[in-house]
């Protein structure tokens, strides 16, 4: 597989997928399919992620979007009573605030990338090794590292708490 | 967690066995002399006669619906005696006319209706269902006799032996039999001579007690056949209904 | 468009064929494994008519399987009710991309094939949510969930074990692992309770055996497949029975040494040792028959002893295991010894003293609970 080499056909076609499905996460009107096409646009970062030669990334790319977060945000669906978007959704009354706002973003971001020095060409990213970035955790970021599993700690202990039945 | 391993033992054990199951038709197992799995007529070997009845019960309870009984069988039921009794009144009914059948038939045969249905259609015809009648109902439908009785005996409106020619119906429902219902059978027992379901022995009068009728602000009430109700009833106007019936039968002999 | 490119390309789409027919043919034989094995333990002989011993009876199956009529209930989501199944198999076949099948022989050589592996795994979870959903049926969708429930808890002792192989062999690499293995130290024998971990993990996540209530016919119909017949239906069998066999694959390459085994040197093809194809076959299958004997012996548990089970027993033991075995494997002198040493006496203490604390606990709650006279 030519990655690494950042092949333009196959980004084309990756970003392309990307951008398809992200469209479509908004576009669809039944909320289930916009679910699904997340979970295409998810692996089509994946994918971009190999391209990069970033296999680790993507690998957990996968594990962590397409099997939890997505797999949460079905439970929250099905769980959840919806109603059909109608055809008129997008161009509601909110669109005249939305639309500015979002033109103002995309301006933002496109002199940002324009004007950074960010390497741009796709050249071989920083494939940094398991052991450096175990390193990492546990040396130089493990404050963060663990007030991270603080929040989530709480965030489980919430959830026990918010799904016990009442005993008396 | 040790009991799962208790039980993975016991299970393994069973791969060395001997199987239980064989390659039929190849391999049978050898059933004992008196085993009743086999289908097959057993000869009598003093008589040399088949021991079957045509009792039908097999092709009612077969779970796969392969056996079909067809007979003509010379002999009677084995002696139970309610069965020699009804076979006795069958015999002594007069021979119905399975023409008029034909009808009811070919109902079938266009509809396909439930057996129920047919069973009313024979008990309008003949009054009640007479043996030969259901036998021919079996041959024509396919279904079996025995089940065909069971429908028939299920069920209070079919009558398989021939009915009085007045059928008296008491009712029993609950504002007549608060009103004294029982008191009117009884009456209605004692004058004929015969008890609740039977008929008397010169085939005038059916006795039988029926559920609510309807007309309950008229309790205790008494049907005769199927269109003449009395209401008010007592048990001297019981005793008068059955001299006014006998009195009709005299004049419309 | 570089030749290059093409031929990464063809070689993609053959690996992917070669994946699907290895996932269809495992599964077909599984099936008649099983039907096979079931009757062998249950005293009587499985299908045996089909072909020599009754081996075509899952391609006749499959054939009867495709005949039947293409229907979906007419208030599902046509294009989601196709989608599941399809979905479905997506796991199974992409777990061979990292497995080592013999000596010299791995699709890729990823050196992170164990969380590879674990990604993979937690797919499946998603296509079974959308099958459960795309039916239309309120008890499709709650044995979806439950199942999905399940699944995601069993991950999780899965992974904890798979960390301490990660720690044991020094890699996440298959390849490594399966030679961290040699000389017939397999982690089995050096890390027994582990594998006990792992091997109860893999089997609620096979939805089979004592863990099979999502698809347990007598409860739930069918679950999340309800709605589903002919090859649809087809599809999520198929995934299940596959499963198994890719499933063992793993379980032989962590845990039983992979392809070693002995004259691994005798038959060699263009590079390809044919021999630890065969040691490897053999060991994925004796898995296979421990499976089909696991769900037959044990009763099946129910929905709160499941997640109950996962979460309360499986999870701590594995953070424990982890710990203890990161402590060997630090501060131990002779951290292979110390680490077989530990783990045996892991495993008898678990085994042992299981039922006594769950009879003591199962008191405990008993006396609890008011008694209403």
């Amino acid at each position: 597989m030519p990655h690494g080499d950042f092949h333009p056909v196959l980004f084309v076609i990756v970003a392309v997928w990307v951008l398809v499905c992200g469209v479509g996460v908004v576009a669809f009107r039944n909320i289930v399919h916009s679910a699904m096409a997340m979970v295409a646009c998810f692996l089509g970062v994946a994918a971009v992620f190999v391209l990069l030669d970033a296999g680790l990334l993507a690998i957990i790319q996968i594990l962590l979007y397409v099997g939890a977060i997505s797999v949460v945000v079905l439970f929250a669906i099905m769980l959840t009573e919806q109603q059909h978007a109608k055809l008129g959704f997008f161009f509601n009354r909110q669109a005249i605030f939305a639309l500015p706002l979002t033109v103002a973003a995309a301006v933002v971001i496109t002199v940002i990338l324009v004007t950074s020095k960010m390497p741009l060409n796709g050249s071989r990213s920083h494939n940094v090794s398991l052991v450096a970035i175990a390193g990492g955790l546990f040396n130089r970021y493990v404050f963060p590292f663990e007030l991270v599993s603080f929040v989530l700690l709480a965030a489980m202990i919430g959830a026990i708490v918010l799904a016990r039945k009442e005993d008396d | 967690m040790l009991g799962i391993f208790k039980a993975m033992r016991v299970t393994l054990g069973h791969l060395p066995r001997r199987k239980i199951t064989v390659q039929y038709p190849e391999q049978r197992e050898h059933l004992p002399e008196r085993s009743r799995g086999l289908f097959r007529v057993v000869i009598d070997p003093a008589t040399d006669d088949p021991r079957c009845r045509a009792c039908t019960l097999c092709e009612t309870n077969c779970p796969v619906q392969v056996i079909r009984v067809n007979y003509e069988s010379r002999y009677r039921l084995p002696a139970v005696n309610e069965a020699r009794i009804q076979r006795v009144r069958a015999d002594s009914q007069p021979r119905p006319d399975l023409e008029l059948l034909a009808p009811v038939i070919d109902h079938y045969r266009e509809t396909a209706p439930g057996m129920m249905a047919v069973l009313r259609n024979t008990q309008e015809i003949y009054g009640y269902l007479p043996r030969p009648a259901l036998q021919e109902i079996s041959v024509e439908t396919g279904v079996s006799l025995s089940q065909i009785y069971g429908v028939a005996s299920f069920d209070d409106q079919f009558r398989l032996s021939p009915a009085g020619r007045f059928v008296i119906s008491v009712c029993h429902g609950t504002a007549c039999h608060v009103a004294g219902a029982p008191l009117i059978s009884a009456a209605f027992a004692d004058e004929l001579g015969v008890e609740a379901g039977q008929t008397t022995k010169d085939r005038l009068f059916t006795l039988q007690t029926a559920g609510c009728l309807g007309p309950c602000a008229l309790a205790p009430v008494v049907r005769v056949g199927d269109d003449e109700t009395h209401g008010r009833m007592t048990p001297d106007g019981a005793r008068a209904l059955v001299a006014e019936l006998r009195h009709r039968a005299q004049v419309d002999r | 468009m570089s030749w290059d490119l093409v031929l990464a390309v063809v070689r993609l789409i053959v690996a992917v064929l070669i994946a699907y027919a290895i996932v269809f043919v495992a599964a077909l034989v599984n099936i008649v494994f099983e039907r096979r094995v079931l009757g062998f333990l249950q005293d009587r002989l499985g299908p045996n008519r089909t072909g020599w011993q009754g081996i075509l009876q899952s391609v006749a199956d499959a054939f009867k399987m495709m005949g039947k009529e293409d229907f979906a209930p007419t208030a599902a989501d046509k294009t989601m009710f196709t989608l599941a199944p399809i979905m479905v198999m997506i796991g199974a076949v992409a777990i061979q991309v990292v497995i080592p099948y013999t000596k010299g022989w791995t699709d890729q050589n990823l050196n992170v094939g164990l969380i590879y592996i674990v990604a993979i795994t937690s797919f499946t979870v998603l296509s079974i949510l959308l099958g459960g959903w795309a039916s239309h049926n309120k008890y499709s969708l709650v044995g979806a969930l439950r199942t999905a429930a399940q699944m995601v808890s069993y991950e999780l002792p899965m992974i904890l074990a798979l960390l301490v192989v990660a720690m044991a062999a020094g890699s996440l690499s298959l390849n490594a692992v399966v030679a961290a293995q040699g000389s017939y130290r397999w982690f089995v024998f050096t890390m027994p309770f582990t594998f006990l971990l792992f091997f109860i993990a893999s089997v609620a996540e096979l939805n089979r055996g004592p863990f099979d209530l999502p698809e347990s016919e007598s409860e739930l119909v069918a679950g999340y497949g309800t709605e589903y017949s002919g090859m649809r239906f087809g599809m999520f069998f198929l995934n299940e029975y596959a499963g198994m066999t890719i499933m063992s694959m793993v379980t032989v390459t962590l845990f039983l040494g992979g392809w070693q085994g002995p004259f691994a040197n005798a038959l060699v093809i263009h590079g390809v040792a044919l021999v630890p194809l065969v040691w490897f076959l053999v060991k994925v299958y004796a898995l296979v028959f421990v499976l089909v004997w696991i769900r037959l012996s044990v009763p099946r548990l129910q929905v709160d002893q499941l997640m109950g089970f996962a979460w309360k027993v499986l999870i701590p033991l594995g953070l424990v295991n982890i710990l203890a075995t990161a402590a060997v494997l630090l501060w131990a002198p002779h951290w292979k010894l110390a680490m077989a040493v530990y783990s045996w006496l892991a495993l008898i203490a678990f085994v042992g003293l299981f039922d006594t604390l769950l009879r003591w606990r199962l008191k405990r709650q008993r006396r609890r609970v008011a008694v209403l006279t």
